[in-house]
């Protein structure tokens, strides 16, 4: 089975996250303690970048749902970019482009602060 | 590839070609084959719409343009218009009896109400947009800009257009549906996708807690919804176990544990409505409450307050997230039971080391004296009691006899009963009194026990060659001397129970052991022992039975025999307590 991966690279007061691999029931506490993580380092600046993740189910997607209220409340967002097709038409499936900043690119994420 | 198409046919028949009216008629035919294409290889109902305006208006002068499609009944919504006011747009116009050939509006008589709504529009030429003979919809256009009237080959032009556009409208419509049809779908997948993985999931996780986790993200990530809390009823009693959102603090959610029972009799999602009996939950901004059920009983709520995209609850969703709610309850469930399965065993391993704790602390023999059967024996209860007693010999001619009773059950009864064992045999090897030594370790236990613990406690020092003895009762059921004449002497001299005081005063009884005597010491599992109508054996029944037995038997042979008569008189009903017998005759 393929792991999950979750990598923090600051980039000014921007948080990005790199993911990779499968995010899903199992491997999404991971991925819970990786945003807990910069949030608690009061970094609400958040881009997500999907460029690596093969696999996002309804769980990896609550934990958006999950922080997206305190990040928003400290004037910060989280952001997303570089979803692969497979992993957009999940999110597009939810419900999520209504809510969530979606970006081709990283960079371009990053500029929308 | 259409300009050389018209050029070859140009070349081909250019002799025939000579007047202007073909030459026109001919670049109609090319017009129409040109849209023909381009509408049939559009699945784009928005530009197959825009274009059969489009090309009309632009090739004939038209101002104005509209079309409407078919809904129900004689419904018609207009879809697109061009040089009419955009708030015409996804207007409904009831159109009755609409003729399956083109109209014109100045020349209809009719009283019909829609007449005067396109009138009114200056829409004067009307085509339907027939499919397999069915109106599928109108397009209508206004009067040439150069006021001339429509030709009948301009009308010809404009109905085999529309009649093109009506099959590429009905493809287009049906490739929309099938992408609804697909989309929705996917979303069921999706669903799917969802319970099979959390099923997955929960079957590995064994704790309320993290069952609660995987249960909220998938709620978050399915429903879009991050406003919610989860009631489970525990122990009878109906709990907040887990909340989510600043709509619902602990203490808003505490708020709605009184409304549980009157909710359990839900068996399926309930949406809060305007009914008055909802009004409390709508004050606190609930919009859903899913009950967990298992096996037929609610034993949980999910209250979810409003979506993050302020949608509704879809009525599709609530089947995925009640199967989300059960799966997730029988988890919950089955966490409780095995939580419930380590304690027990927890309980019981604790309870292995207690029972062996205690099993270490008695004699491993009992000493071999001239002229003295000794014999004493431990029977621990299940929940190992806490006896204890002892046989330490001092030297050649002298050896205390101890019995004790500590207070509690398993590890904590053991660990003092250990406490007890060690102060004892350290004492000993001092030269105190026994009155001394029952003082010092009453001190030591108060020390090292709250209040509530405390040990019964009888110690008997025995001269073997004179049969002197004295002893020291510390609240310890008095043991009894059986004398030949069957007369019984009670060892009640001694003062209070260790470790509930600090600094007690213990008076020493003395006495002489002869010939023929039977001392028994034992605890207060066989004067409590009962029997399955809740009556003690009591020391009535002790004595009486030392008074049968005693006489005849060997130690062993006794407490073997007094053993066995306490099993029949529990009759098979579960004993508390331990039973500890110690019991010397001299010979």
């Amino acid at each position: 089975m393929n792991g999950f991966q979750v990598r923090h690279v600051a980039k000014d007061d921007v948080s990005i996250l790199y993911l990779s691999g499968f995010l899903d029931a199992h491997t999404v506490p991971q991925f819970e303690n990786a945003l807990e993580e910069v949030i608690k380092k009061k970094r609400y600046k958040i881009v997500v970048n999907f460029k690596d993740l093969d696999y996002i189910s309804s769980a990896g997607l609550g934990v958006f749902m999950g922080f997206i209220e305190e990040v928003r409340a400290n004037g910060g967002d989280i952001k997303l970019s570089n979803l692969s097709k497979r992993v957009y038409k999940v999110f597009d499936l939810l419900g999520f482009p209504a809510l969530f900043e979606i970006y081709d690119d990283e960079q371009e994420a990053c500029s929308k602060f | 590839m259409k300009l050389s198409y018209l050029g070859s046919f140009r070349e081909r028949h250019k002799n025939e070609l000579q007047s202007d009216e073909l030459d026109k008629r001919l670049l109609e035919l090319s017009a129409l084959f040109e849209l023909s294409q381009l509408l049939n290889s559009s699945l784009n109902l928005k530009s197959i719409l825009d274009n059969i305006l489009l090309i009309p208006m632009g090739r004939m002068m038209l101002s104005r343009g509209i079309g409407l499609l078919k809904k129900e009944n004689d419904q018609f919504k207009i879809v697109n218009v061009k040089g009419v006011s955009k708030d015409w747009l996804d207007k409904t116009v009831e159109i009755r009896n609409f003729p399956d050939e083109p109209l014109l509006v100045s020349e209809f008589e009719s009283d019909f109400k829609w007449v005067g709504f396109f009138k009114e529009l200056q829409i004067e030429l009307l085509l339907p947009l027939l499919f397999q003979d069915e109106n599928k919809g109108i397009i209508g256009f206004s009067r040439k800009l150069n006021a001339q009237p429509f030709t009948i080959d301009e009308i010809d032009f404009l109905s085999s257009l529309s009649n093109i556009a009506a099959q590429a409208i009905e493809n287009a419509l049906m490739f929309e549906q099938l992408k609804k049809l697909n989309r929705s779908l996917d979303q069921k997948i999706q669903e799917l996708n969802t319970l099979f993985e959390i099923g997955k999931e929960l079957n590995q996780i064994f704790d309320e807690p993290g069952v609660l986790k995987q249960l909220s993200f998938s709620l978050m990530g399915q429903m879009l919804v991050n406003q919610f809390f989860i009631v489970l009823r525990k122990n009878s009693e109906w709990q907040l176990a887990f909340n989510k959102g600043s709509l619902f603090p602990e203490a808003a959610c505490k708020e709605v544990l009184s409304f549980c029972d009157q909710l359990s009799a839900l068996n399926k999602p309930l949406m809060v409505n305007d009914e008055p009996e909802y009004s409390g939950l709508k004050e606190l901004k609930i919009q859903l409450v899913v009950p967990m059920d298992i096996k037929g009983k609610v034993e949980g709520f999910i209250f979810l307050g409003p979506r993050m995209d302020q949608k509704p609850y879809d009525q599709l969703q609530l089947e995925f997230i009640s199967t989300l709610a059960n799966i997730a309850m029988i988890s919950i469930e089955n966490a409780r039971l095995i939580q419930e399965t380590i304690e027990k065993e927890r309980l019981e391993e604790e309870l292995n080391i207690a029972r062996s704790i205690q099993d270490r602390l008695l004699p491993s023999g009992i000493p071999a004296v001239t002229d003295y059967d000794i014999h004493g024996l431990n029977i621990p209860s299940k929940q190992v009691g806490g006896d204890y007693f002892d046989i330490i010999r001092l030297n050649e001619e002298e050896i205390i006899f101890t019995i004790a009773d500590v207070s509690g059950k398993g590890m904590p009864a053991a660990l003092l009963m250990s406490n007890l064992q060690a102060g004892l045999h350290t004492l000993c090897d001092e030269h105190y009194t026994l009155a001394q030594i029952t003082s010092k370790l009453n001190q030591l236990i108060f020390r090292n026990t709250s209040v509530e613990r405390f040990i019964t406690f009888f110690i008997l020092k025995l001269n073997c060659s004179t049969g002197k003895f004295e002893y020291v009762n510390a609240g310890h059921n008095p043991p009894y001397i059986l004398h030949p004449d069957q007369s019984i002497t009670e060892l009640l001299k001694g003062g209070l129970i260790l470790g509930v005081m600090q600094n007690v005063h213990y008076e020493m009884g003395y006495g002489q052991f002869n010939r023929g005597d039977l001392l028994l010491m034992f605890t207060d599992g066989v004067t409590e022992c009962m029997d399955p109508d809740q009556n003690d054996f009591s020391e009535q029944r002790v004595i009486e039975f030392l008074k049968t037995h005693g006489n005849k038997l060997s130690s062993k042979a006794f407490n073997e025999l007094l053993v066995e008569r306490l099993d029949q008189f529990a009759g098979g009903f579960p004993q508390m307590d331990d039973i500890t017998l110690l019991t010397i005759k001299r010979l």
